[in-house]
């Protein structure tokens, strides 16, 4: 039962992580027209995550503007060890359509699906999974200079901006 | 709701965390390089300049504003400003002005450019493409051969985990409508076990629905040197003594080492590829035969997938209209009749003759038949036939490129028997206690359903816990095959009128597109092994 549920578990989220889409989120045609700052998922230690739109960073701390009860809210998370992160800059193309039609053609192969059901989830999970992944670094990807660039203000935030009136 | 079957579950499982695995493996390296960040417009100048295409420019302005030029813009350097079309933007990224653009440098706090990305979505198109191929592959192959692909019936296993080619019976393969519901006994083998408590679990491994009637096992206890063997008529023998084969010989030439053992190497010839109704003949020889009073020939057989082309043929020439032929049939009380006096008649048994030494003929004993692809028939044939010395010969006359026979040898009987018979006492469904499918099973008038992926397992309970028996499962019932929508495009109705009015000449002109896929469609079998879908009868 535990498998079911975890199998079962793996595929809806793989299916489902590949439709999460933030607005501001280029597809990677436009990156270079895009005025916002990239997605960030911030996971600071011992601390629930922060995810949002990278606002800056400079060598102390780093800038979320994030989403609670559909109000924009600028966090700011110190920079320190163990600090990880996964950012994004532009939208990955969704496969996750490829995981049930692929399936679904399996069946096509009567007593040979029996081989082609998993080589089909296999590399559709795997596509999908890599659509996903696509246009996004890992804390040891990149260093905490070069992530600046990813921010909506590369070179900080303006002193005199309202940091309340950020949105 | 779906069920699927936690074995295969954990077996997805790791292909999907290996594929995950492998794909984290195989990224490449961040590319974040494509972004570059000028905190001079001098070094801006000098590094877009030697570039073909400029890229757009994105300038970060002091005050919290982003400008972004199109592909357009140029420094002036005696103003000391850039300039181009462009889109304004303030802090909060709403869009303040489009159009032209002129910038002081000194308002600017960085530029940015951004190389294009380029064939981002390659591997993995590649990669859907070349799965897309190898699946339309695998579809055309089982459109076209639709007979190789699909199809079985009951299947019922010692040993649970193996897989449809060790399957120690089937049951009423013939059975393809409710008026043709039969029962079907099948040896089980020589199958150890111990205590006094013996399952066998029964698959339904197509797209086929199962309804069982009555299934039990038959049982009679044995000493170390009997064996208990069962006539095609349903008669058991106790057996003793066991003469091995001398020699075989068939067209191809020696065949003695398939036949001798039972190992599950078979012999079996292809079909003539001039009529399929041709007939072939084997020869064996015994010369050490001690005894020969009450002797009996004993042979371990299944049928190859000629049958089985022929019930899936017979489909596909309904079409359409399958349901409504079915239903005509299932009103004909005659129907049974005129299929076992069409193609089955034509095809024929396994016939088998002994030679009379004083009359120096051949003489018929009787025949064995059974469908059925999967399991293998252990049957014995009471011969009537005095021998000479300790010399036998017998002559199997029987269809080319419809039976597998894995071994025959000679016995003697020692006496007619009457096995117990024993009906489940407990059936396990996934694992889980069934009362409902024992209570169906138990009662005359209801059927235990059973639907693809569908998997029960049957517990009997022997008298003796320190006895041998040898084992039979009586299984009566019949099955639906589910029509698949690619065999509707085979529609013939006439064909089907001659494969049931004149097998003969239907067995003839079908001889050639037989042949093209024959060798195929044993290979594509017997390589694979049956997977289905789990469907639920009761939870719809």
């Amino acid at each position: 039962m535990k498998t079911k549920v975890s199998t079962l578990f793996l595929l809806i989220s793989v299916l489902f992580s590949s439709c999460t889409r933030q607005k501001y989120l280029p597809n990677s045609k436009e990156i270079d027209v895009n005025q916002y700052g990239s997605y960030i998922e911030v996971y600071p230690l011992n601390e629930t995550s922060v995810k949002g739109e990278l606002i800056s960073i400079d060598k102390v701390e780093l800038m979320v503007l994030t989403k609670q009860d559909e109000k924009s809210i600028l966090k700011t998370i110190p920079i320190g060890r163990g600090l990880k992160f996964k950012l994004r800059y532009a939208s990955g193309k969704r496969y996750g359509w490829t995981i049930p039609t692929y399936t679904a053609l399996s069946f096509m192969h009567g007593w040979a699906a029996m081989f082609s059901l998993p080589v089909n989830l296999l590399v559709t999970v795997a596509i999908t999974n890599s659509g996903v992944q696509a246009f996004t670094y890992k804390n040891q990807d990149i260093s905490y200079e070069e992530l600046q660039m990813f921010a909506r203000f590369p070179g900080g935030i303006p002193e005199y901006i309202d940091r309340d009136k950020i949105q | 709701m779906k069920k699927i079957n936690g074995r295969k579950i954990s077996h997805y499982l790791v292909l999907i965390s290996l594929g995950i695995i492998i794909l984290h493996a195989c990224r490449s390296n961040p590319a974040y390089y494509f972004r570059s960040n000028y905190k001079e417009a001098n070094s801006l100048l000098h590094q877009t300049d030697t570039i073909s295409t400029k890229p757009f420019l994105k300038a970060h302005l002091k005050n919290g504003d982003v400008c972004i030029f199109r592909d357009t813009w140029k420094v002036d350097t005696l103003e000391n400003s850039v300039f181009g079309s462009g889109k304004r933007y303030d802090f909060n990224r709403v869009l303040t002005y489009e159009g032209d653009l002129r910038l002081p440098i000194d308002s600017v706090l960085i530029f940015e450019t951004n190389e294009k990305l380029k064939g981002t979505e390659k591997k993995r198109i590649a990669a859907l493409t070349l799965l897309t191929a190898l699946n339309l592959m695998g579809g055309a192959y089982c459109l076209t051969n639709p007979k190789a692909c699909f199809g079985s019936c009951p299947t019922f296993y010692v040993n649970k985990n193996d897989n449809f080619h060790f399957a120690n019976a089937e049951g009423f393969s013939n059975a393809i409508l409710p008026s043709m519901e039969y029962y079907d006994i099948d040896a089980l083998g020589y199958t150890p076990f111990t205590g006094n408590r013996f399952s066998l679990t029964m698959k339904n491994e197509a797209l086929e629905t199962h309804c069982l009637r009555d299934i039990k096992l038959m049982a009679y206890p044995r000493n170390e040197d009997q064996r208990i063997y069962q006539s095609r008529k349903n008669q058991f023998y106790i057996c003793e003594n066991n003469y091995s084969l001398s020699q075989a010989l068939a067209d191809e030439g020696n065949i003695t080492g398939l036949l001798s053992s039972e190992d599950r190497v078979e012999r079996f010839s292809l079909s003539d590829g001039a009529n399929l109704s041709s007939k072939e003949e084997v020869f064996l020889e015994f010369e050490e035969v001690d005894n020969t009073q009450d002797l009996g020939f004993i042979i371990n057989f299944r049928q190859t997938l000629m049958t089985t082309y022929f019930i899936y043929g017979a489909m596909g020439y309904m079409g359409d209209e399958v349901s409504d032929i079915f239903a005509m049939m299932e009103e004909d009380k005659e129907t049974v009749a005129k299929l076992d006096n069409g193609i089955k008649k034509e095809l024929g048994d396994i016939d088998v003759y002994v030679w009379n030494d004083l009359k120096e003929e051949w003489v018929f004993q009787g025949g064995f038949y059974e469908t059925g692809p999967i399991a293998f028939n252990h049957q014995i044939l009471p011969l009537d036939q005095k021998v000479k010395g300790k010399k036998l010969r017998i002559k199997l006359l029987m269809n080319k490129g419809l039976w597998r026979m894995d071994y025959v040898a000679l016995t003697n009987i020692k006496e007619q028997v009457e096995p117990l018979e024993l009906r489940p006492n407990q059936i396990l469904n996934k694992g889980v206690k069934d009362q409902r499918a024992l209570n169906e099973l138990k009662n005359p008038e209801q059927f235990l359903i059973s639907m693809p992926g569908d998997e029960f397992q049957l517990d009997f309970e022997l008298p003796e816990s320190d006895q041998e028996y040898e084992l039979f499962l009586y299984s009566k019932g019949y099955y639906l095959e589910w029509m698949r929508e690619h065999w509707i495009k085979d529609k013939n109705l006439l064909k089907l009128r001659q494969m049931f009015k004149n097998p003969k000449k239907f067995l003839s002109e079908e001889a050639e597109s037989y042949k093209l896929y024959e060798a195929n469609m044993e290979q594509e079998f017997w390589n694979s092994k049956i997977d289905t879908e789990t469907f639920s009868y009761y939870e719809n």
